[in-house]
């Protein structure tokens, strides 16, 4: 399988609850045993994966949030999209 | 405290030995047909059957030992290994429990191999009773959360500990001594009275170590997620932290005659924000000692132990 990088696009796993509780999520496994929490910036990267975007834009976009730099926000972004598809939390679109 | 059982004649089996367990507002009685059972559930629970002008069960289930050659294995989670075989009736793991629920009318026989009633094993057995408070629960229609945790009421006020297994729990129940102790293995948790705003805790019946605990209830004031720590202090959580441990530690909303569905754990953390949502909740860093107890009366303005 291709690896994550700045090119992948990903999109929810539609079978996975969601929750938004204050600034973050709680989302919920597909098989219902377990959850997942995402604090604020997690939460603003999740709502960004909308099937549409590359994982570069998701990195602009929150270079333009947030104060980090773009290379710093692309390591993260990567890292972090690869646990949620493991997770099976999101798939590639 | 005297361990008694009652008979009484209001169930289906006029004159049977019964112990009726109270769960907040809910009443279940369990029919024990057999010689001792209904006696050995009170001396279980450390505490006598309502008596019956207390008011009517909820629900009524006939509860049979069966005696067994083999050797059943235990699951930690009686919900895992559950089997729905239509018309109300179920087996959990292979046969260590069955039975069957009629939502309809509240009643329903379980049968329990005897080696699951032995010593600590009925701890695991009560993972059935917790089934049928949400049996329960769906006939009162009123909502209430049963939640592994300790609580104790101080100053009038109640205080919610949740945690994983071995976060410290039975260790504050423990360090409370001259406070109104709940317990220090489940509590409910239900909307407060008269329709106001907020929560009210409830004790229960179901005990872990700690046994000097006392009944009761009080609005809840917050809900403290332990961990230990180097000191006492308490943290501000970011609230999806918080709520998603608070899900965690609430019993799975199963009646009797239900499985786990694909709502069950969306019930369970909708039920933990609707908690979060009215009281406080914080991280609650201790060492077992009774010091955290002055961490609490500075943050909540608690009256000291006289």
């Amino acid at each position: 399988m291709r690896n994550i990088d700045l090119d992948t696009i990903l999109v929810p796993n539609t079978a996975c609850p969601v929750r938004e509780i204050g600034d973050g999520l709680i989302i919920m496994a597909p098989t219902g045993t377990a959850t997942h929490t995402l604090e604020e910036i997690g939460a603003f990267v999740w709502r960004h994966l909308d099937g549409q975007r590359t994982l570069r834009q998701v990195a602009e976009a929150l270079v333009g949030e947030y104060d980090v730099t773009f290379d710093a926000a692309a390591k993260d972004i990567c890292d972090f999209a690869s646990q949620l598809v493991d997770a099976e939390l999101v798939a590639r679109s | 405290m005297t361990a008694s059982a009652s008979t009484s004649a209001s169930s289906g089996a006029p004159g049977a030995p019964e112990y009726r367990l109270e769960i907040g507002d809910a009443i279940v009685a369990l029919q024990c047909p057999q010689p001792g059972l209904a006696e050995g559930l009170a001396v279980w629970f450390d505490r006598a059957s309502v008596p019956v002008e207390a008011g009517a069960p909820v629900i009524t289930l006939e509860v049979t030992v069966v005696a067994h050659d083999d050797q059943p294995s235990f699951p930690r989670s009686l919900l895992t290994t559950k089997r729905l075989l239509g018309d109300g009736a179920f087996d959990i793991a292979d046969g260590l429990v069955t039975g069957s629920f009629d939502a309809a009318t509240g009643r329903g026989q379980v049968r329990v191999k005897a080696a699951l009633l032995t010593g600590r094993l009925t701890r695991i057995f009560e993972q059935v009773l917790y089934q049928a408070h949400a049996s329960a629960r769906a006939r009162l229609g009123r909502p209430a959360w049963l939640v592994h945790s300790s609580s104790v009421i101080v100053g009038g006020q109640g205080f919610l500990f949740v945690g994983p297994s071995g976060s410290g729990k039975s260790t504050v129940a423990g360090l409370s001594a001259g406070r109104h102790v709940l317990g220090d293995e489940m509590s409910l948790v239900r909307p407060a009275a008269g329709g106001a705003a907020g929560w009210e805790l409830v004790g229960t019946p179901f005990n872990g170590t700690f046994r000097t605990k006392r009944p009761g209830s009080a609005p809840l004031r917050a809900v403290l997620l332990l961990e230990h720590g180097p000191a006492h202090e308490l943290v501000d959580a970011t609230a999806s932290a918080a709520v998603a441990v608070l899900a965690g530690e609430i019993v799975p909303p199963v009646g009797l005659d239900e499985a786990p569905g694909p709502d069950t754990l969306p019930r369970m953390v909708d039920a933990a924000g609707a908690i979060a949502a009215n009281t406080t909740l914080k991280v609650m860093r201790f060492t077992p000692d009774p010091g955290f107890w002055k961490t609490l009366e500075a943050a909540f303005g608690l009256p000291p132990l006289a």
